[in-house]
């Protein structure tokens, strides 16, 4: 269970998220919702540790994922609502790098990548400089990477931004299946009937 | 190509919502398989 207690963070004493307290319990998909500026993002940045909060804190089972937050951050998959990858990077190259960063064993990773690549439609162009990938095809990558490592914790800001219809339809039944597994997923968006569609459970900013 | 209202595309192809429209014009891959491949992929 993932545990969010009084959050809060302030830039330049100026609160941008106050007070976000709630649990994701395993095999639910809570969807986060709230006006532009609520503060969503940067909820998730604190979540997964790129940002320090200002008060509050996660807790993973228990204990505060401070006290180990490469353990923590391991179990964690990311996709981030804006899809800035290394653009002098082939797609395949990307996804190396998350893969080895994750410490994945290369014949694992090398068929993990290829699997991936095929089945979100993105082979015939894995050799192409991701500068040249439209926005759909690098949420693709953002994707794959994202699921590498079978994490069991996914955290997703806007994971349909720019993807086509069916690529959609197949992360709706994917996030259903990863539920059903008993894992944890964080579904941020501004689209409600998409979290309608997708999510068990919803917390509303405001 | 379909080009109608989405109400009379409805009546016509029998499928209450958008998404089915999409699936039947475009006679889509499996969605569930494919979603069923990922996570084996996952899990490897």
């Amino acid at each position: 269970m993932l545990e969010v207690c009084a959050l809060t963070k302030r830039f330049s004493g100026i609160p941008v998220v106050e007070d976000v307290s709630f649990t994701l319990q395993p095999g639910e998909i809570l969807g986060y919702v709230g006006p532009n500026g609520a503060g969503k993002t940067t909820t998730v940045k604190m979540i997964i540790g790129l940002l320090e909060p200002s008060e509050g804190q996660v807790r993973s089972q228990g204990r505060s994922v401070i006290e180990d937050l490469p353990r923590f951050q391991a179990r964690i998959g990311y996709v981030p609502e804006e899809p800035h990858l290394y653009p002098h990077l082939s797609g395949r190259e990307y996804l190396q790098l998350a893969g080895r960063l994750r410490g994945l064993p290369r014949p694992i990773l090398e068929f993990k990548i290829d699997e991936f690549l095929r089945l979100f439609s993105l082979w015939e162009d894995r050799h192409g400089p991701v500068s040249a990938y439209s926005k759909g095809m690098r949420q693709k990558i953002l994707l794959s990477a994202a699921l590498l490592h079978n994490p069991d914790l996914l955290i997703l800001d806007e994971p349909l931004s720019g993807l086509d219809v069916t690529t959609a339809l197949v992360l709706r039944e994917l996030l259903e299946s990863l539920a059903a597994q008993g894992r944890m997923i964080l579904y941020s968006s501004h689209v409600l009937d998409v979290l309608e569609k997708v999510c068990s459970q919803v917390l509303i900013l405001c | 190509m379909a080009h109608d209202s989405i109400e009379h595309l409805r009546a016509s192809m029998h499928e209450s919502s958008l998404e089915g429209i999409f699936g039947q014009l475009t006679q889509e891959q499996n969605h569930r398989g494919v979603a069923d491949h990922i996570l084996e992929v996952m899990q490897a």
